[in-house]
């Protein structure tokens, strides 16, 4: 029982002799990284990533199995070592096949844990499901009506069948909670702090929940008479009932959040006043609401032609408008080009076209409304594209002029080229130009400085904090034109970014995600070939020809039954070690990519021959902690190494053991010691 | 009068057994013949195998390269007549042969007795003074027998090239009731074929530096750990066992000293890792091949837990003589940090390949054209491979460097076991790191990440590379694996694989940038990037490439100019090898 001195990392320590120096750099707070050292048995030798610099030794030493001795200088935190660190993970993570987090969670712009609100809803646990919603989406019944679904996209079980209706089982669990809750989520005790949210859109209306719910005081500033922004004034009530989005924003409003109506950044109110008005930040969700003249020959001369924004925004404000027997074109081929021309053939329009300038194939609508428009009895004209217009009477005369694809431009899609000679009329009552949109700044001036690029706000993409420091910014008014989810995970990270911003707290690293593709092209079926197919369960619809008399909702919620049976199709693609895997936590640190070094992958099948747990051979990194457990604890030494090379796995059930005397005994120490999601209880 | 043929397995392999069956077939029905015939191991002239002396009173003579034909010849001229067939003879102590200088550079201190007894007969060994130096150890204390080694100057022959003494010193300084002395004849590298000889052609050199450094240890168990692929080495090793246990050179109280020592063969399963002293001790422990970490090192803690001194074939065939002679003899070769001679495998495109044993100290130069007598393709010798899968390639313009550990270590190539592979300008370099690296990615154990996983990838990256598919990036990536792989590893083997990836890009990077820019390979070796056409101006129209072709994708009429499919051709190089007109090229 003897003292040995030693120095690590400039700290000058003691220990009892004998330790192990990742044991006695442990006991003074400094973790050397190590995967294959279990307390209880000796240093094995096989994970490498706990080598250290030692005054004196021959190469780094392995700290799992280097003793202390007198005197001994040791430095565990030099770029070098960090490197041979971070190449080691690299190594583990280009044989590693899995995720860590569900593609539909990582697609999701505002990581809503699906996979396990899925779970919740399969399991009749619909309050659950709608809470864990809530934590990353405030407004889930709206999106469950409008959102773009990028998450259901990557759904791996597109490889087996089709894809789960994530939004539907979302829409499924918000209607629930509607009729049956509502959930208000918890406020922290007031933080003395006030928050101005400038706009009641999406972006505003979520940062405004989750600044709530910190305890701060949040006002929302809304130029219009309601809220929602483009949610009530650029989508019709056919996609998103008024009530739905009002019965969300009330809920907001319950949690203490106070809403002004007809005030104006910029004019009613501005930075200045709201600094005086004692608001500690700002968050500005002002959006895109600009839409783009038709940019044609003789438009200024001419009438009834309106923007789509501006089209969708008057049929929300007036009852009274009726398109009966006119002809309506519509320009552009965008969600809010179909918008205007599925709000006209409610209005009694006779005959609705729209005019694109692409193919049918380069549309940006989503493809379920482009459909929905096309039966309910709307033209679509592809390539051709406005030239002039010019009055004759009340009418307008369109000369439109046929287009055809040429090479590819920035974006990707081709460039449409005129085909000269090609022009021809086309007469309409009423023109509306759905061409895009751009944000209204002009409550920017020299006492309000805001950084800008290119008509957008400049706002960092992790804190969504600009170049002022109480000023937050996110949606629409940052990135152009966008979706109601971006917006909504802008709006969060704001409030988030604002708490942190208010208690000097810096932004939290990142976590590593592995992830089995970037996109799911890169995912072999391979992996779910066992899977067995179900049939995907599609919501009840209105017909078409009763649709289109009135602005009632089209497509309707999952009964329960069809909620249940949808949760079952779902994969559950997390990895269930996700909050406690140390390959995970180790490339959290390091600055891991999983893509540093790719190459094959041994493409081994699931084992769950086992009664209590599951054994995934993607996910084993080799550190041999279950064979040697096996053998040296339960000292049953039923797990062995087979093969060699990268191919070497650790295998269960040797062929010919289970006859001798020993047999597993449900120890379950394997399953406990395993660092990785390699072996997980059932 | 004495005939000798030479069948160690590479005499055996060139066709020994039909010369040998040819002899005794002759002398049995000549009558009248005072002819002894023997076998015996490799005596070093492997270019020239099949291999047989007759030792008469006019000298020795060694004729070379018999088939059944010649030796009915030789038969008849040298054994009846008495007149030796001078075209037939590779070495003689009375005539001058072209192939004299082959040894005239040689030291043989290890392989003095391979290729001259009968390695089955312990008679033969003895008359050349085999177990002398066991005579002499037991009359020291061991201790001194510990000195002797040190002072000699001995370095590790396996490859890694520790003093021999100091290794001794530590094993022999570890209390124990038991320890062990083990011998690694798992001789693994691909075409190395040194200590198969010695084991072969003369076991009981190997024997007695056992028994010699058990006596030095205190250890009373001794362990051969032989490759299984060695059959004949087995059965060699048993029999000298067996041999020497008889005459009381092993067993209990050996040659009345009260020293007991016994020793056991036993096979490896195929697995070049181990090799490693660590896998190795596993191995014989029973458990599967993984190193382990060390320290503690085998000298504290080895085989089953107990101290244990584990050297190399050609190491412990050095013991004898040195204690025989005196470690101030032995250092009188070598150089001044590395004494004694080197056992060397010289192979590829070398017109004497064989196994040379020289002092430590020679030039590369002098090994490949004085004894090798230089390049065999007609090509000038490009680069040297020295060490194996654990080394590294040696340029043309290094070859006055000296074969000593360190002056080899700083060029970037190791000593190594004494695998030496001659290449000329049709050896692609990329192609020789990626052969290295497919074999030592194969034979990892898998244990360690660096090793299992870093392998695989510098070997996905050097086979997309002459596969023609590198890319921007590819060396970069090359070199920060093959570094971190070489400084984190737990054994030599993931130590070490880096060496032919690192040595070729150190001194033929521009072979690497020409089959990733350029999608050439300089060699013309790599299938993908080579094509193979037929010159209009020489072909003759003989059909014969088309006859030959394995894939039918050479068409033509006969006496008109034949043309290659680019889209089916492999690229087998059968049509260039078939072709008389010198028609085919390969570009």
């Amino acid at each position: 029982m003897s003292t040995v001195h030693f120095t690590i990392n400039g700290l000058q320590c003691e220990t009892e002799k004998g330790t192990s120096v990742l044991q006695a750099a442990l006991a003074h707070g400094i973790e050397i990284p190590n995967l294959c050292k279990d307390q209880r048995m000796e240093a094995f030798g096989a994970c490498m990533l706990c080598r250290v610099e030692i005054d004196g030794a021959r190469g780094n030493p392995l700290a799992c199995a280097t003793p202390v001795t007198e005197g001994m200088v040791i430095r565990s935190e030099t770029d070098a070592v960090n490197e041979s660190r971070r190449v080691c993970l690299e190594l583990l993570l280009s044989e590693h096949t899995g995720d860590c987090v569900a593609p539909c969670t990582m697609t999701c712009p505002a990581h809503i844990d699906v996979h396990h609100y899925i779970e919740h809803i399969g399991n009749g646990e619909y309050e659950k499901a709608l809470q864990l919603i809530k934590q990353q989406n405030p407004l889930p019944s709206v999106c469950g009506r409008v959102c773009t679904k990028p998450c259901e996209d990557e759904c791996r079980r597109n490889l087996v069948d089709e894809r789960v209706g994530i939004n539907n089982l979302k829409r499924f669990a918000s209607d629930y909670d509607r009729l049956h809750g509502p959930y208000i989520p918890e406020i922290s005790s007031a933080s003395g702090k006030k928050i101005a949210v400038i706009g009641a859109g999406p972006s505003g209306l979520s940062c405004a929940y989750y600044s709530a719910i910190f305890g701060h005081k949040v006002t929302v500033f809304e130029k219009h008479a309601n809220p929602g922004g483009m949610l009530r004034y650029g989508i019709p009530s056919y996609r998103l009932p008024r009530e739905i989005l009002d019965f969300e924003v009330g809920i907001i409003e319950k949690m203490g959040v106070e809403f002004r109506y007809g005030v104006e950044f910029g004019k009613d109110i501005d930075y200045k006043k709201l600094k005086a008005m004692g608001y500690d930040a700002i968050f500005l969700g002002v959006g895109s609401q600009k839409g783009w003249d038709l940019g044609c020959e003789g438009e200024d001369r001419c009438s009834r032609i309106y923007t789509g924004v501006d089209f969708l925004e008057r049929v929300e404000k007036y009852n009274d408008i009726d398109f009966t027997g006119l002809t309506v074109m519509v320009v552009g081929a965008g969600n809010t080009a179909i918008d205007a021309a599925r709000t006209s053939v409610r209005l009694g329009a006779e005959h609705v076209q729209i005019i694109y300038r692409r193919g049918r194939a380069e549309m940006p609508a989503h493809p379920e409304e482009i459909h929905a428009a096309e039966q309910e009895g709307v033209e679509m004209v592809t390539l051709t594209n406005p030239k002039a217009v010019a009055m004759d009477g009340e009418t307008i005369a369109v000369t439109l002029i046929d287009m055809a694809l040429g090479e590819p431009d920035a974006s990707g899609r081709c460039r449409p080229v005129p085909i000269e000679g090609s022009d021809h009329l086309c007469m309409a009552d009423i023109v509306i130009a759905a061409i895009g949109q751009t944000q209204d700044l002009s409550f920017i001036n020299d006492e309000f400085q805001l950084k800008t690029n290119r008509g957008t706000i400049v706002a960092d993409s992790n804190t969504t904090q600009t170049n002022l420091p109480d000023v937050f910014a996110g949606g629409d008014a940052v990135t152009g034109p966008a979706t109601a989810i971006q917006a909504i995970a802008a709006g969060a990270k704001g409030a988030r970014s604002i708490d942190r911003f208010f208690n000097n707290q810096p932004l939290p690293k990142a976590e590593y995600d592995h992830v089995m593709g970037k996109k799911i092209q890169d995912v072999s079926p391979i992996y779910y070939e066992g899977e067995v197919k179900k049939e995907k369960q599609r919501p009840a619809e209105l017909e078409p020809s009763v649709r289109i008399k009135g602005f009632s909702e089209v497509e309707l919620t999952f009964t329960e039954e069809q909620a249940k049976a949808e949760a079952l199709r779902c994969l559950k693609c997390g990895c269930g070690d996700a909050l406690d895997c140390q390959l995970r936590k180790y490339s959290t640190k390091y600055d891991a990519n999983q893509f540093a070094f790719e190459g094959e992958k041994h493409a081994k099948p699931l084992d769950t021959s086992h009664p209590v747990f599951v054994r995934d051979p993607k996910k084993c990194i080799l550190c041999g902690t279950c064979v040697r457990v096996c053998r040296d604890i339960a000292g049953v030494n039923m797990i062995g190494f087979l093969y060699r090379g990268s191919g070497t796995e650790t295998v269960p059930y040797l062929p010919g053991m289970m006859t001798g005397e020993k047999s597993c005994e449900n120890c379950r120490l394997c399953v406990e010691a395993c660092p990785t999601g390699a072996l997980l209880f059932k | 009068m004495k005939v000798i043929v030479g069948l160690g397995s590479c005499g055996i392999a060139a066709g020994g057994m039909k010369v040998y069956d040819k002899l005794y077939e002759l002398i049995e029905n000549t009558p009248g013949m005072e002819v002894s015939l023997t076998s015996t191991g490799c005596m070093g002239m492997c270019f020239a195998e099949p291999l047989v002396e007759i030792q008469d009173d006019q000298g020795s003579a060694v004729y070379g390269l018999l088939d059944e034909k010649s030796t009915a010849e030789v038969f008849q001229a040298h054994i009846v007549q008495g007149k030796p067939l001078e075209k037939y003879i590779v070495k003689s102590e009375t005539a001058t042969c072209a192939d004299d200088t082959f040894f005239d550079k040689q030291v043989r201190i290890v392989l003095a007795r391979c290729g001259a007894i009968d390695p089955e007969n312990l008679e033969d060994a003895l008359a050349m003074d085999a177990y002398k130096g066991l005579e002499k150890a037991l009359t020291m204390q061991p201790a001194d027998v510990v000195n002797e080694v040190l002072q000699s100057g001995l370095k590790g022959r396996g490859g890694a090239g520790f003093p021999t003494g100091l290794k001794w010193k530590f094993a022999m300084n570890s209390p124990s009731d038991q320890k062990y002395m083990i011998c690694n004849a798992d001789e693994g590298d691909p075409g190395a074929f040194m200590d198969r000889s010695v084991l072969e052609g003369d076991p009981h050199s190997v024997l007695e530096g056992m028994i010699i450094g058990g006596y030095a240890i205190g250890a009373s168990e001794g362990v051969i750990y032989a490759r299984a692929e060695y059959p004949i080495a087995v059965k060699r090793l048993e029999i000298a066992i067996h041999q020497a246990e008889e005459r009381g050179f092993l067993g209990k109280n050996i040659l009345g000293s009260g020293f007991d020592f016994h020793i056991k063969v036993m096979q490896g399963a195929g697995a070049f890792v181990c090799g490693e002293e660590t896998a190795l001790m596993a191995s014989v422990e029973g458990q599967r091949g993984m190193p382990r970490i060390r320290p503690p090192f085998p000298a504290e803690k080895g085989l089953f837990g107990k101290p244990s001194n584990i050297n190399n074939v050609e190491t412990l065939a050095n013991i004898g003589w040195i204690l025989r002679n005196g470690a101030k003899e032995f250092t009188k070769y070598g150089t001044e940090k590395s004494k004694g001679t080197k056992v060397f495998a010289l192979a590829g495109k070398i017109k004497r390949g064989g196994l040379v044993e020289v002092p430590i100290g020679m030039t590369i130069r002098e090994v490949i054209y004085d004894i090798g007598g230089g390049s065999s393709s007609g090509k000038p010798v490009k680069a040297v491979q020295l060490g194996g899968p654990s080394g590294g390639c040696i340029p043309e313009s290094l070859f006055d460097t000296l074969i000593d550990y360190d002056t080899l270590s700083a060029t970037g190539a190791i000593m190594g076991s004494g695998g030496m592979i001659v290449m000329d300008e049709d050896n692609c370099m990329v192609d020789i790191a990626r052969y290295f690296l497919d074999f030592t990615q194969n034979e990892s154990c898998g244990k360690c990440t660096f090793c299992r996983v870093g392998t695989k990838r510098m070997l996905e990256i050097l086979t997309r590379i002459t596969e023609g598919k590198g890319k921007e990036g590819d060396i970069e990536a090359l070199e920060v694996l093959a570094e971190q792989v070489r400084k984190n590893s737990l054994c030599g083997l993931g130590q070490t694989a880096p060496n032919p990836v690192l040595t070729t890009l150190r001194y033929y990077r521009h072979e690497y940038e020409a089959h990733i820019k350029e999608q050439k390979c300089p060699s013309l070796q790599c299938r993908s990037l080579i094509s193979y056409r037929i010159d209009p101006v020489l072909c003759t129209g003989c059909t014969i490439c088309a006859r030959n072709c394995p894939v039918h994708c050479i068409s033509g009429e006969v006496r008109k100019t034949h043309v290659i499919d680019q889209d089916i051709c492999t690229r087998c190089g059968t049509c260039k090898a078939v072709c008389r007109f010198g028609a085919v090229i390969v570009e």
